[in-house]
């Protein structure tokens, strides 16, 4: 078969504009907003669950977003648990103080953050865990356009059963950033993934937070609460006894929402004393 | 490039001539043999021109076996080209092409350059250091169109003399916890007392006055780090070893000595201040929501960053939980509620909501609680909390309208947000 000149032509045109638009389209996906979120796994039962969320912004112009009320409560997730069934796990709460959520970020420039997944679901059995986060606002640019950058992600969580050892390992180091870090922020993340692991070894350690420093009394007694021992219990009853007023109050009054559940008769009368 | 003679007759007398010849044109250029003879020959200072096809060439070379620094100064009408202290390495020549630092924007040590638009000046070089050191320089001005070639060997009274150095800024504040970077600032005169500077030098036996308040370290040359470490002040400094001299109108006599060089630090506590409202708004459904913002004294909120601001809110013990019917049930708040955020922030938001669907019978009933903002740092007085703003009332109410019907109403600070009519 003999080949049409204009075909040869045809042919090179298509291939010149194929070019142009892999050009294009190569350019364009270097050209945008990249988000991601790196989950550690496996861990161990009880072992905070970590994921470090950080948008990139490879736009010429300027773009926002709203992470929400203290740059949490507009997190969406969705956990499959190792049965099979689904959750749909409600928005973090945005009542009272909380930091502002509006992020802005200049061309080039990386925002991340650290999400303890904790704060929006226990996971309270070893298993395989599937997770779905993602951003519930759009990103928008700086003259208003939406940007589209997916901002879901699936992550999987390998949950082993409980280990002891690696959950000192995970307390000490937590408890070391309390005490050698001088920014509030480090210093709070730190001492809330102690708080939220929710297993009587850390009771010791929610103890040193406590005496550590008085504005993480709130996070250290709200962790005594969640792990709900006698142990705990007993370190609560403590802080309601503590010159500091601010943290007796404060232990007092988790106590009083927490008497009618308590089982131990020695810390039911402790309490009925604390109580007026 | 340079020629070097050396006369292993024993004789003390030699005359010698050397030309250069340029294979291209049909010129030939005289190029004096000099002596690096005393010290004041380490100088020059030389006319330069690159007007029309003119070029200027400047040769410095070290004569010595041992490694010479040197100070070089271009100066044209409206400004000065200072290109950084340099060493020359034992018979080592240094050239400066003033038609390609020019042409080329070349920046010197400050990032400034030569205006394309200058055509001429001065150029001045010395030796930096001791009588027992040796440079000598050249500037070779030439035009191929006019057949020129003119050479300027034209030394300076001394070699300029090492004037002090301070650090920059001398006195200088961070809070605790912080680092400052301070330049440390080496000066030079001529034997005219023109000053040329700074250049960086590292000084020696670092000290401090309260080591307790604060700490300093040289991190590069010209480059010295205060650390903060307590509230407090204190004074600091070092030596350099530099070299002078004084002339009688007919020779240098060189000195050489320590010079003394100190600063003032002081660590201060970053606290917040300025607190204000920033928005107040009726969030719907019967939410309240606020944004306030705060600065730093230091005016860097990064220095913030161990505080935190917050807010606490006490409720009558009475009051809690909400009653329900009207409330909804279940609201516990806790008792005091304490919230922070890190000061480092400079803004927060605060939404006061009421979640649940409200009860009936409903009937009048109000819960005030009583809010402060504030902050605490663990720098300001042991970290107690101060208060930034309030107290204030934060007021929820059920209450009948004249139509019969029921509304909620929450304010706070002439602010408030409604559900009217109740369902």
């Amino acid at each position: 078969m003999r080949q049409h000149p204009l075909g040869l032509v045809g042919l090179a045109v298509t291939l010149m504009l194929a070019s142009l638009m892999v050009a294009y389209g190569m350019g364009k996906a270097t050209k945008q907003v990249l988000v991601s979120y790196d989950i550690s796994s496996p861990i161990t039962l009880h072992e905070p669950v970590i994921v470090q969320f950080s948008m990139n912004n490879r736009l010429d112009e300027k773009i926002k977003f709203d992470l929400g009320h203290n740059r949490k409560s507009n997190f969406l997730i969705k956990v499959t648990k190792p049965d099979g069934s689904i959750v749909n796990v409600p928005p973090l709460p945005a009542e009272d103080v909380g930091a502002i959520g509006r992020v802005s970020l200049e061309p080039l420039q990386t925002f991340s953050q650290r999400l303890l997944l904790n704060e929006w679901y226990d996971f309270s059995a070893p298993g395989d865990y599937q997770i779905e986060i993602r951003l519930k606002t759009p990103i928008r640019t700086k003259s208003g356009l939406t940007v589209k950058s997916s901002t879901t992600k699936q992550l999987s969580l390998q949950v082993h059963l409980r280990n002891e050892q690696m959950l000192k390992q995970e307390c000490d180091k937590l408890i070391k950033a309390v005490a050698q870090s001088s920014s509030y922020s480090e210093v709070a993340d730190a001492a809330t993934a102690l708080s939220y692991i929710k297993d009587p070894v850390v009771v010791p350690y929610l103890k040193t937070v406590l005496a550590a420093d008085k504005r993480l009394n709130v996070i250290a007694i709200d962790g005594l609460r969640r792990v709900g021992t006698d142990d705990a219990l007993e370190e609560i009853i403590s802080a309601a006894q503590s010159q500091n007023h601010e943290t007796a109050a404060y232990a007092k009054g988790v106590l009083s929402r927490m008497k009618g559940s308590v089982q131990n008769p020695v810390l039911k009368e402790k309490i009925r004393n604390l109580l007026p | 490039m340079s020629v070097q003679v050396v006369n292993e007759s024993g004789l003390n007398n030699l005359i010698g001539a050397l030309y250069s010849a340029d294979s291209t044109a049909t010129g030939t250029a005289d190029v004096p043999l000099v002596d690096s003879g005393p010290v004041n020959h380490s100088t020059g200072s030389y006319p330069w021109r690159l007007d029309g096809d003119y070029s200027t060439l400047v040769s410095i070379t070290n004569t010595l076996a041992q490694p010479t620094r040197y100070l070089a100064t271009i100066k044209y009408k409206g400004g000065t080209y200072s290109p950084n202290l340099r060493e020359l390495a034992a018979g080592e020549t240094t050239l400066f092409d003033l038609r390609k630092i020019r042409d080329e924007q070349i920046p010197d040590k400050d990032g400034s350059v030569i205006p394309r638009s200058v055509t001429g000046g001065q150029f001045s070089w010395s030796l930096i250091g001791g009588d027992t050191l040796r440079l000598i320089g050249r500037a070779q001005v030439t035009s191929p169109s006019k057949r020129v070639s003119s050479s300027f060997s034209c030394p300076v009274c001394c070699p300029n003399s090492f004037a002090g150095f301070e650090f920059n800024p001398s006195s200088s504040a961070g809070p605790v916890g912080g680092t400052a970077i301070l330049a440390v600032d080496g000066f030079y005169t001529d034997c005219s007392f023109n000053v040329y500077g700074p250049y960086g030098v590292s000084p020696y036996g670092l000290w401090v006055e309260y080591p307790s308040v604060l700490s300093l370290e040289m991190i590069s040359n010209g480059s010295a780090q205060m650390g903060c470490l307590s509230l407090g002040q204190s004074r600091f400094g070092g030596f350099v070893d530099g070299d002078w001299y004084d002339n009688d109108g007919m020779d240098c006599y060189a000195r050489s000595g320590p010079f003394w060089g100190e600063g003032n630090g002081a660590v201060v506590c970053a606290i917040p201040v300025n607190f204000r409202k920033t928005a107040a708004s009726n969030a719907g459904g019967g939410v309240l929501h606020f944004e306030y913002k705060w600065d730093s004294n230091t005016s860097k909120l990064a220095d913030l960053s161990s505080c935190t601001v917050g807010e606490k809110v006490d409720y009558n013990a009475a009051d809690l939980p909400f009653a329900s019917p009207p409330f909804p049930s279940g609201i516990n708040p806790s008792n005091p509620t304490i919230r922070n955020v890190s000061g480092a922030d400079g803004a927060l938001q605060d939404n006061h909501s009421t979640p649940g669907t409200f009860v009936t019978p409903y009937s009048a009933r109000s819960v005030t609680a009583s809010q402060i903002y504030r902050y605490s740092c663990p720098c300001h007085n042991a970290g107690a909390f101060e208060t930034l703003l309030g107290p204030h009332d934060i007021v929820r109410s059920v209450s009948q309208k004249t139509n019969g019907r029921w509304k909620f109403t929450i304010t706070k600070t002439g602010s408030s947000a409604k559900i009217d009519p109740l369902p």
